[in-house]
């Protein structure tokens, strides 16, 4: 009795541990979605995008406590998430010979940690490339737009897009973004124990299309630039 | 109708015990009756084994109806064969064609060592059950059967999961090697009953910790248990015990 009632045992189960995963991939979806939503602007123009991303930058403190609050959400999704899949791997030593998959997932499902891992390697590469990306001086300057003006993050995102290995980059990032929430949208509804038998395909066919939405709407923005940029290069 | 019979090939995992390494070993099965069961086809296998002065094929089976979870080997990589919702012992011959290889296999985890061949200790399974502990009746007479109402809907629902005949298939096809299923069949049994509802926040997370303890995996939501399972136990029931789980976490204490 002790020893189930003490807090730490409790918080400690694979079930808790999972419960962590979905409430922080929760939590990481409001801000993939909100992220997606914000980045649509660069298609209104390089004074909406800018004028976002000033905004958001004059949230000064705040940004930071937003910032913190995403870092650990993404802590511990990621360390608990990367912990239950190592754990899982060992639990059956002997192989069988034969297998024959006859769930109802797909590949996504069996992906998760390197789609989790293309995921994280890209999160490092993005920060590096936008956020702390010198967003002034000659890397904004889109000669395709005509002027010697500098577009600030407008700039160093078309710029950034105009490579093609960049871009392909970072649409391969996106589709695993994509990959990982079309099985992870439909997956959360069981661990947080609300998902019934009744409505688990709508949650498959709710899963797939917001994977699809993420991934092609944050793709869209670097095929966009491609275009422009080598099929039909006009001002802006 | 006249009685069909098959020739096949058995490939079938030997194992002296649980701590040798084990192999395969290949058997001729001829003039196999379509209308045997499974079960029945490895007792002929047997029969001419002892012949030969071999040893026969360890297996574990009882109750050969499908209502006592002693049978279960991996057939061709299914847990109870390729049946869907069909126990290893009510599997006929007839799902097989002649020339056919079939591949048999214990169900494998860390957490069901073998014993011998296809026979596996379950024992995790009832040190689960165990940890789950008592619920409250009172004993002496019987009560009047109105005195405790339950609702149509819960009941039907408690019935579903009390299905479970604890036989470990769940386990064997998870990739995990998760027995998240068979736990969760046996906390929704008792918790959408009154029966069970003094006992239900201690109760989930003592099981899911035996379970953490015994050495089996945790839920990835691939649902190959629900495809395998013989009495068609839905991963709806790993809802009601993450539901559970978070309602005991919620609460403190008992
Ligand atoms: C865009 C960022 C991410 C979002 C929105 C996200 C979201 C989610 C969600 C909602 C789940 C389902 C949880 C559940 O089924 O209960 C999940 C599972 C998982 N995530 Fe993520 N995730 C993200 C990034 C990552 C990263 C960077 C990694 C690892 C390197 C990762 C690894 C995993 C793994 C392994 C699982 C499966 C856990 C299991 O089933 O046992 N995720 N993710
Ligand atoms: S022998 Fe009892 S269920 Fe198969």
């Amino acid at each position: 009795m002790s020893d189930t009632a003490s807090f730490s045992s409790r918080v400690s189960t694979s079930v808790a541990r999972e419960l962590v995963v979905a409430v922080t991939g929760l939590g990481l979806i409001v801000f993939i979605l909100g992220h997606l939503v914000g980045n649509m602007l660069i298609f209104a123009g390089p004074e909406a995008l800018n004028g976002y991303a000033e905004k958001l930058a004059s949230l000064g403190e705040l940004l930071w406590v937003l910032r913190l609050g995403l870092i650990t959400f993404a802590v511990l999704h990621i360390g608990l998430a990367a912990h239950l899949t190592w754990a899982n791997w060992s639990k059956r030593t002997s192989r069988y010979a034969v297998t024959a998959a006859v769930g109802r997932k797909s590949v996504a499902s069996q992906l998760m940690i390197y789609s989790g891992i293309i995921i994280l390697c890209f999160f490092f590469f993005h920060l590096w490339d936008f956020t702390f990306g010198t967003k002034t001086g000659p890397g904004t300057v889109v000669p395709l737009m005509g002027g010697q003006e500098e577009l600030g993050l407008f700039g160093l995102v078309w710029n950034s897009f105009a490579n093609p290995l960049r871009a392909a980059c970072y649409i391969v990032a996106v589709c695993c973004v994509g990959l990982h929430l079309s099985h992870a949208i439909a997956s959360v509804w069981v661990t947080l124990g609300v998902l019934t038998h009744r409505a688990t395909d709508k949650a498959d066919a709710v899963a797939w299309t917001i994977g699809v939405v993420v991934a092609l709407g944050f793709a869209s923005i670097p095929i966009y630039v491609l275009v422009r940029t080598y099929i039909i290069g006009q001002g802006a | 109708m006249a009685e069909k019979t098959i020739d096949l090939t058995l490939k079938v995992w030997r194992q002296e015990s649980p701590d040798v390494e084990g192999h395969f070993d290949t058997f001729p099965a001829k003039g196999i009756s379509t209308d045997m069961s499974f079960l029945e086809m490895l007792d002929v296998i047997n029969n001419q084994l002892e012949k030969e002065g071999k040893e026969p094929i360890a297996f574990d089976h009882d109750c050969r109806e499908g209502i006592c979870g002693m049978c279960g080997s991996v057939v061709n990589g299914h847990a109870h064969g390729p049946q869907e919702a069909t126990t290893l012992c009510q599997l006929h011959m007839r799902k097989f064609h002649t020339g056919q290889t079939i591949v048999i296999e214990p169900f494998r985890a860390d957490a069901f060592p073998i014993v011998k061949d296809l026979v596996i200790d379950r024992g995790a399974f009832d040190r689960i059950i165990q940890a789950g502990g008592h619920i409250t009746v009172r004993t002496g007479q019987a009560p009047e059967a109105h005195s405790v109402p339950v609702p149509k809907k819960k009941a039907d629902t408690a019935m579903d999961s009390a299905a479970c005949i604890g036989c470990g298939a769940c386990v064997a096809a998870c990739p995990n090697a998760s027995a998240s299923l068979f736990t969760a069949a046996k906390i929704s049994q008792l918790c959408h009953l009154p029966q069970g509802h003094p006992e239900r926040n201690r109760r989930v997370i003592a099981m899911v910790q035996q379970m953490d303890k015994e050495g089996f995996g945790s839920c990835s939501k691939r649902y190959e248990c629900e495809a395998v399972c013989p009495k068609e136990i839905k991963v709806e029931n790993i809802t009601t015990m993450n539901r559970e789980y978070l309602r005991a976490l919620a609460s403190s204490g008992e």
